[in-house]
């Protein structure tokens, strides 16, 4: 499982500067502050994404394994429940 | 013509006037000044913009021009620029701004929402993030301030190929998500956005709306509320973890 600050060292090297702005007005770069805030809070989403996809991945598997034990097919299973 | 040329060769008197001068009267067939009289005098119009108009029947007049974003409109039978009151009736483009690679949009849609209006439809043309798998996020903005805490609201939806409902739950959270993929330049993402109780007074500000992920084909219906109540005066949209790229207008509703 990655640190968070393993996940704050990549978005570095993914993003070395962060801007914000629009075309009419121009574009600015964040100031050290409120670039390491948001590479932070950017990390604990990322994170938060891969912890919420490890929990879907790991439902599945349990999901298919009772399906095994329970030797019937997803079909079978939803048939049953309806 | 010839009777000029007569009437100026015929004696001593006309010397100082010649054939050629006098041809210039040739075909006047009525008293020149009465002819003059019923022409409209270039010096009416004084200043770039001015615009002729009839104050009354065969009276002309001059009309200033009026300040950007006036229309011409009519008062007591005769044309007058006027400002569109509340922006009339309907909806009225408040801002409509693009930006590419930025890791949010900043104030570009702070000072949208104010009191000429209470209701504003936002228009999502375009969203995207740098890496699809990211959240959408709106974020509420109080004169340049970020709204961080005390969102509340759901974002349900499916996928074109199942009849599986998901939700992005959103209770008393950071920031208020309304989707699970933001998209790529090739899943460009788009929506639309109502909200109320913002731009007036301390209020909690709600929104209700659509949005689509092309990354997925997944549509979603959001319906959200910030709960501390303030005088809400924009949004901000980011995504949860990339740089985002994307066009947003933003439209007021009539008052009344």
């Amino acid at each position: 499982m990655i640190t968070k600050q393993e996940m704050i060292n990549q978005l570095k090297l993914e993003f070395p500067t962060l801007r914000v702005g629009n075309d009419d007005d121009g574009y600015v770069n964040l100031n050290i502050e409120e670039y390491e805030a948001t590479i932070a809070q950017w990390a604990d989403a990322k994170l938060e994404r891969l912890a919420r996809e490890a929990e879907a991945q790991a439902r599945a598997e349990a999901k298919a394994a009772l399906l095994i034990q329970l030797g019937i097919t997803e079909e079978q299973a939803k048939l049953l429940l309806s | 013509m010839t009777k000029a040329r007569d009437l100026a060769n015929a004696g001593t008197a006309l010397t100082s006037v010649s054939a050629t001068e006098l041809g210039y009267v040739d075909g006047v067939t009525s008293a020149i000044q009465t002819q003059l009289d019923a022409k409209t005098a270039k010096s009416t119009l004084t200043t770039t913009g001015d615009i002729y108009y009839a104050s009354a029947a065969n009276t002309p007049a001059r009309l200033g021009i009026g300040s950007t974003s006036q229309v011409l409109t009519v008062s007591g039978g005769v044309p007058t620029w006027a400002t569109p009151a509340g922006g009339g009736s309907g909806l009225t483009l408040i801002q409509r701004s693009t930006f590419s690679n930025v890791a949010n949009t900043g104030t570009t849609f702070d000072s949208v929402f104010t009191s000429t209006y209470k209701a504003y439809q936002v228009v999502i043309e375009e969203l995207y993030g740098v890496t699809a798998d990211n959240d959408p996020v709106l974020e509420m903005l109080y004169s340049g301030s970020v709204q961080g805490s005390d969102y509340y609201g759901a974002a349900g939806g499916a996928t074109y190929n199942s009849t599986v409902f998901d939700n992005v739950q959103n209770s008393n959270t950071g920031q208020f998500t309304f989707g699970s993929h933001i998209g790529n330049s090739d899943y460009i993402s788009s929506g639309t956005l109502w909200f109320a109780g913002v731009g007036n007074t301390s209020e909690k500000a709600r929104w209700t709306g659509v949005w689509q992920e092309p990354n997925d084909g997944k549509a979603r219906f959001i319906g959200g509320s910030q709960f501390t109540a303030r005088t809400y005066t924009g949004f901000r949209l980011r995504s949860s973890s990339t740089n985002v790229t994307g066009k947003v207008a933003v439209y007021g509703l009539a008052a009344s």
